[in-house]
């Protein structure tokens, strides 16, 4: 009892440090991009993502081979593979008079396409008839051995090769130091022997850790704990729920272990009869892991590792106990009841484990004797490492010479092969990084001379800085030259929890703030008749289509359900073969979950009449964040008669993970409310009046704030509270309107390249299309949400405007000028960092290993819980994002490249943790773009920075978008639209 | 009218030899071209879905219209010298439905899994092994005789295991595609003794249906029954339903919602109708439907992912089909088929949205949970209704926790888990309902009065 009593401290450390391993997702209703490494933030992202690939079991980077076809490809060049090179330390001897970096180069871009002996052998076999396009460099080698060698032709080299490197090893390698005088083809033997023989050396030193019969026991256990946790932690799905769960998760996993008699298996009898030794009080629940721990023989030492790996086993599920338990506020008012607890997680788990290893002793030893294949693995690691440094020489044209002078040859061959894999793949991955920064880095060199300040602006635009808003914004601009677009948090300042009619409320803001306003709807004046009818309609056709997709929990019900069921033949055949006329008929039924804007009105400003509980804004409150989303953007004079607010969201179906394709400013959630919200605001003549006084902005009377929102899978615009608009603006409103409306369809053509299915040549096709899909029953791909998120610009439109950024570019607006003490510098960075970072480092993990970071294919998810997605009925609960959305991801950091002094970034950096961290750590890439000198900088992760040579003819330059991006799928080019 | 007499058959031959044309073309396809090609076999598909149904339709038509049943065609696998086996083809006022309903549901989920498939790494072998279901099932609603229904109850089997380990690199996946197998192997035995049987006594053809009642017709019935209770997934042998969840959804939809759980009770509304049903076996058969309706939905109460949901409600549904078969409710049970076939295939269609009705339900109703009163009208008939009914279900409960169960199951260790689950779920209830006395109360009561004080 000592004993349990001593390290209860360190258990509950350990246990501590273990749930910072797990994923932090939270019920999907809401989907937080955020760092899948996160526990791993204080390392540099290299180091992160080795040691992140070893705890999870992951890939550390892309597989070589998907970095070969884009060598290939073009997308990598051999430019970006050495300075690549030059940026990581790697040493070695140079061979001749050739550099060691060039022959590493060489040594990279030679890698052949095959994981196994028999595959080289098949390879040389086969290719002796038909030269495979993988071995095309291996000619060299052929034409070597059939000029030099006694071989007589291509197939006799071939076969040689083949059958000595494979047969006669052992020999050869015994016959090694006294050969001297050889002939020519058994140079060929030799030269296998040689490299077999580092190779050799080489071999992975990992053993085996025996993992075997944990991975038996797991199946036993793991079905078991998901099936308990899918019950515990049920938000509401299920119609029977679990009784009494505020006992807490032990107590209820004991109890339903005690009651039932017959249900369980055979080899829980044993806890069944000893149940009430491990009911033990929360506080107590420490040293009850650390008796279990004692009882299944494992040391002290070994405590981390062993809780770790039963942590890891289900991470999903752990992690989501870990982070519930420490938000319970995620658990949408339940907290009362479902009392989520790691330490009662992991004390169940090493429960079953302790009787599941009683009782199968026999089956697990059975099962680790079996371990010799991994051996066999390694062999053919060295046979495909000979093969690739026998690919690597015949590439080099140094065949013949190298042969003579083996001294020199075998240590570089031995340090080529000990550069481990993953530094390999990290190369691979700076180059390929690489090649995209230089190539945005050269678009953004462009003298910013286009400065017409002349043409007095008509509207502008204040869009969300997501990624996805690049393209319509160029297309928007590119319609009138008068329209000016900026870019700001799609929150646009508006913090409040936003309370709808239903009762329901809901934080529509940044997840790390704690909203304390909150923003009603209420009905408005002279139209509460309709609004009541309309609710009414709504109510009605949700109950319904809620119980039809659901069914409910009774027999009676079911078999009416079922008898009726043949209705729901026409959702069925519509969803799949028409979803627009689906959509027709939903919005006769009133399918919309949200209320037209008509017939209601938002109450921004604090009630004083109001009862307890959170008001919203007071007219000094108002002024301030009126005040800082202009200022944030630039936005202080110079203001158009219709400035338009948009916020964006995306609308899909059948899609588990809508969320995540909503404004991630607004929490996960659509930007409606809070682009309707700010206009009110500004549109008030008393928060102008403060505006004016105490910031010194002066709006003009003529100035009117519109809300409006942006669908960004359908390509649909609403708009908010056009009433308000003055006689005097509508016509200019009708033709923005119209522009506004045709770039969307620009945007939606542009967007629907990406899609192979559909074949579009025109816009209005495109416009078809796209919203087709946001109401296709059967679309795993409503659109591709940030998939092609790589870089961020912050600084004035001027730098970035028509540039084609082909939808990769966060735009943020930001204009240093104004900005004296870098305070709004640091305010959007302090949105950026943690926002556009945590998309692109949410997609590139996923991109990277997408079993274990990412959901896996969509295809066979199922919802479970209101909580999260499974695979089928019965997996770990999937954190990350599925296959279908990051299938076209370049998976590349972001690099954030800032238009201000130097001083200035600096000064940002040193006053914020968080950002300082991103940016030391390489999580995040940063560059400078002076304002006064136009010169580049690349800020490295020490600090120091380098000046970028931009080569400006490298950027192609186009005469329209349309042209440029029309019937090509892939990646385009940045480009640059030349004028006239 | 002699012409037609020529022509329907040929053209009912359409239904079932579309799919099995596409099937080979897209094989063919493949062979030639070394990779498969997502508009070629989204092409063959709808170009043969398109023509089965149209052939379904008219073949349905001219059956309803001259009421009488289409011989589509027949033909001779192996000749014996005292017997022909033989894959013969029709449709009569009993298989109408189906057929047209496979013809439907096939069409239309083919078309969705053709998108929602794409860029899939397994499309070409998801579709080949569709096709070989298509050809299945027509071949078990189409067929005139039991040798023709047993290839395709064999084929439905191999394709349903085979598209449950889709995933094959998942280690579970593969683990529940077994489990289905081997169901399907213990219980396919049933059919093929029937058959076998049948042969035997020379009635496998469903034409010759006008003998009496005998010994070997209760034993073809007998085996039959069991057959069809594995592919049905009723008692005892229908653990593996929830199980077989883990395919790409389109599959799983036209499976266990549409098609596949639904041919178990084909084969008992068939064998009959031919053979007669006796009292015996017809009252065993409604207790096997009854005991899978109380224990499904029992079950399928207490589960929390959507999919398991949808399993054990179709489980508990055609529990009820067996039922209305076994009591000679033919119309009823074909009705209830139609229509429980395409509510089951929208819903697990559609299972991906729980979080799109949870959204709309925040913003429209609140967070209450989901209602059970969808009309208006019927609401106050509805409530009535289902506090009768939820009291009956905890009067049972209870009852059965005292008295029945505890004494019984724990002798019967082969169904472990099926008696598991039962109990643990009526511990749950009887935990509930004993417990919290006034709770129980007051959700009655709240049912019958103002309902949304509830829960």
């Amino acid at each position: 009892m000592n004993h349990s009593q001593t390290s209860t401290g360190d258990i509950h450390a350990i246990l501590e440090h273990v749930a910072h391993l797990l994923p932090t997702q939270g019920p999907i209703d809401v989907f937080i991009h955020h760092n899948t490494l996160h526990a791993f933030e204080d390392l540099p992202f290299e180091e992160a993502v080795k040691s992140a690939a070893k705890i999870y079991d992951a890939e550390a980077f892309l597989p070589e081979q998907r970095y070969l076809e884009e060598f290939r490809s073009g997308r990598i060049t051999e430019r970006d593979l050495e300075r690549a090179l030059q940026s990581h330390s790697i040493s070695g001897q140079p061979l001749g008079d050739i550099d060691f970096h060039d022959v590493v180069k060489r040594f990279l871009v030679v890698a052949p396409a095959v994981e196994r002996f028999q595959e080289v052998k098949w390879l040389l076999r086969e290719s002796s008839d038909a030269i495979s396009p993988q071995l095309i460099s291996s000619e060299s080698l052929i034409s070597w051995l059939t000029t030099h060698g006694s071989c007589i032709n291509r197939r006799d080299a071939l076969h040689r090769l083949n059958f000595e490197a494979a047969e006669s090893l052992e020999a050869i390698i015994a016959a090694l130091p006294r050969d001297i005088t050889i002939k020519d083809h058994e140079k060929t033997v030799l030269w296998a022997a040689a490299l077999l023989y580092t190779a050799e050396a080489w071999k992975v030193r990992e053993p085996s850790q025996g993992t075997h019969s944990r991975i038996v026991l797991d199946e036993m256990i793991n079905p078991l704990v998901i099936r308990f946790c899918e019950e515990y932690l049920d938000l509401g799905f299920s119609n029977q729920l679990m009784p009494d769960r505020q006992d807490g998760m032990l107590a209820c996993f004991l109890r339903m272990v005690d009651v039932a008699h017959f249900g369980i298996p055979r080899w829980l009898e044993t806890l069944r009869r000893s149940v009430s030794r491990y009911r033990v009080a929360p506080a107590e629940v420490g040293s009850l892991i650390s008796r279990l721990l004692h009882d299944l023989g494992v040391r002290d030492e070994d405590r981390y590792d062993f809780l770790c790996r039963e942590a890891l086993s289900l991470k999903g599920w752990a992690g989501y106990v870990a982070l519930t338990e420490r938000r319970p506020d995620l658990l949408h008012g339940q907290e009362s009841e479902i009392k989520p607890r790691f330490q009662d997680y992991i004390a169940i788990r090493l429960l079953l484990r302790l009787c599941a290893e009683e009782s199968n002793t026999y089956r697990s030893r059975k099962v680790e004797s079996q371990s010799d294949s991994v051996e066999l693995d390694t062999l053919d690691q060295v046979y495909c490492a000979a093969f690739h440094v026998l690919l690597l020489f015949t590439s080099l044209n140094k065949g013949a010479l190298l042969l003579n002078d083996a001294s020199t040859v075998l240590p570089m061959i031995e340090s080529l092969l000990l550069i481990p894999e993953v530094t390999r793949r990290t190369l691979w991955h700076l180059a390929y990084e690489n090649n995209l920064y230089e190539r945005a880095l050269n678009t953004l060199a462009r003298p910013a001379t286009r400065t017409k300040a002349t043409i007095e602006p008509v509207a502008q635009f204040v869009f969300c800085i997501d990624d996805r808003e690049e393209s319509i914004r160029r297309h928007l601009e590119a319609r009138n030259p008068a329209y000016e677009t900026f870019g700001t948090a799609g929150f646009f300042g508006v913090d409040a929890n936003y309370t709808m009619m239903s009762g329901a409320s809901a934080p529509y803001c940044p997840v790390i703030i704690q909203p304390k306003h909150a923003i009603r709807e209420i009905p408005r004046q002279g139209y509460e008749q309709d609004l009541v009818k309309y609710r009414k309609k709504q109510a009605l056709w949700f109950r319904l289509s809620g119980y039809v997709n659901r069914g409910s929990g009774s027999v009676l019900h079911n078999m009416v359900l079922s008898l009726a069921g043949c209705f729901s033949l026409i959702p069925m055949v519509l969803g799949v073969i028409s979803p627009r006329t689906l959509r027709f008929m939903g919005s006769v039924f009133g399918s919309e979950p949200t209320i037209p804007p008509d017939l209601h009105e938002l109450q921004v400003a604090a009630d004083s009449n109001a009862q307890s509980g959170q008001t919203g804004y007071t007219l000094e409150e108002m002024a301030a964040r009126v005040t800082s989303v202009l200022r944030g953007i630039g936005l202080t004079r110079n203001f158009a008669p219709l400035v338009f607010l948009i916020g964006h969201g995306s609308s899909s179906r059948n899609n588990p993970l809508r969320s995540a394709y909503d404004c991630g400013a607004c929490g996960g959630r659509p930007g409606r409310i809070n682009a309707r919200a700010f206009c009110v605001m500004a549109n008030d003549a008393n928060v102008r009046q403060v505006v004016k006084e105490r910031y010194g902005i002066l709006i003009p009377d003529t100035t009117i704030f519109l809300g409006a929102f942006h669908n960004t899978c359908s390509d649909q615009m609403e708009y908010f509270d056009e009433n308000r608009c003055p006689e005097s603006h509508r016509l200019s409103l009708l033709n923005v309107r119209t522009d506004l409306a045709a770039a969307a369809r620009q945007n939606a053509f542009e967007r629907c390249r990406r899609f192979v299915q559909a074949e579009i040549s025109n816009a209005e096709q495109a416009a078809e299309e796209a919203l087709a899909r946001s109401y296709m029953l059967a679309e795993a791909r409503p659109e591709y949400g940030h998939a092609t998120n790589a870089l961020c610009i912050i600084g004035p439109r001027s730098f970035s405007k028509g540039l084609f950024f082909d939808r990769r570019s966060f735009l943020v607006s930001y204009d240093s000028s104004i900005d004296t003490d870098a305070s709004i510098l640091l305010g959007i960075l302090r949105a950026v960092v943690p926002v556009c970072g945590g998309i692109n480092l949410e997609y590139l993990f996923s991109a990277m290993d997408n079993e274990v970071y990412g959901a896996g294919t969509k295809l066979p998810h199922n919802i479970v819980s209101l909580v999260g997605i499974m695979n089928g009925t019965s997996s770990d609960l999937r954190t990350g994002l599925p296959t279908q959305m990051v299938e076209i991801h370049e998976p590349v950091r972001l690099l954030v490249v800032v238009v201000a002094s130097r001083e200035q970034l600096e000064q940002v950096i040193a006053s914020d943790q968080a950002i300082n961290r991103s940016f030391s750590g390489g999580w995040i890439k940063v560059a400078l773009r002076d304002p006064e000198t136009n010169e580049l900088w690349m800020r490295a992760q020490s600090g120091d920075y380098t000046r970028f040579d931009a080569s400006r003819s490298e950027v192609p330059s186009i005469k329209d978008y349309e042209s440029w991006f029309k019937g090509r799928a892939g990646h385009l080019p940045f480009a640059d639209i030349v004028e006239g | 009218m002699a012409a037609l007499n020529v022509l329907m058959p040929m053209i009912g031959r359409l239904i079932i030899g579309a799919p099995a044309i596409a099937l080979a073309l897209i094989i063919a396809d493949r062979v030639v071209r070394h990779e498969a090609r997502e508009m070629i076999i989204r092409r063959y598909l709808m170009l043969s879905q398109s023509i089965s149904i149209s052939a379904g339709v008219l073949c349905s038509a001219w059956v309803l219209i001259s009421q009488k049943p289409l011989e589509i065609g027949s033909l001779r696998l192996i000749s014996l010298s005292t017997k022909d086996l033989s894959f013969a083809l029709r449709i009569d006022s009993l298989s109408v439905a189906f057929v047209l309903i496979t013809c439907l549901l096939g069409g239309i989920v083919g078309l969705f899994a053709s998108r929602y498939l794409h860029r899939d790494q397994g499309y070409f072998r998801f579709f080949v092994l569709y096709h070989i279901f298509l050809v299945g099932v027509h071949a078990i609603f189409l067929g005139a005789g039991l040798p023709t229904i047993y290839i395709g109850w064999e084929l439905i089997g191999i394709t349903s295991a085979l598209l449950i380990s889709f995933f094959s690199f998942r280690k579970q996946t593969v683990a529940n595609s077994l489990r289905a197998f081997w169901a399907y192997r213990v219980t396919d035995t049933g059919i093929l003794v029937a058959t076998l049987l049948a042969m035997h006594s020379g009635i496998e053809s469903f034409t010759s249906s006008a003998l009496k009642v005998n010994t070997s017709h209760t034993a073809i019935v007998v085996a039959c029954l069991i057959s069809a209770i594995g592919k049905s997934a009723q008692f005892p042998f229908g653990r593996w339903l929830p199980k077989a969840m883990e395919g790409p959804t389109p599959s799983s939809a036209i499976f266990y919602g549409g098609l596949s759980v639904h041919a178990g009770m084909y084969l008992m509304l068939r064998v009959s109708s031919v053979y007669g049903l006796p009292h015996s076996i017809s009252l065993c058969m409604a207790l096997i439907g009854l005991f899978s309706v109380w224990y499904a939905t029992i079950v399928g109460r207490i589960q929390s992912d959507a999919k398991s949901m949808l399993a054990y409600a179709s489980m508990a549904q055609v529990g009820l089909m067996f039922v209305e078969v076994a009591l000679g409710l033919h119309s009823l049970a074909i009705f209830h088929f139609v229509s429980h076939a395409m509510l089951r295939t929208y819903q697990l269609l559609n299972a991906a949205s729980v979080m799109h009705d949870r959204y709309a339900f925040e913003h429209v109703l609140g967070r209450e949970r989901v209602s059970f009163h969808p009309v208006e009208g019927t609401r106050a008939f509805s409530q009535y209704a289902y506090a009768f009914w939820e009291s009956i279900d905890g009067a049972f409960g209870r009852l059965s926790l005292l008295s029945w169960a505890e004494s019984m199951a724990r002798s019967v260790r082969v169904f472990e888990e099926w008696f598991g689950e039962i109990i643990l779920s009526l511990v749950r209830h009887g935990m509930f309902y004993t417990r919290h006395p006034r709770k129980w109360a007051s959700i009655v009561l709240s049912r019958l009065g103002n309902r949304e004080e509830s829960i």
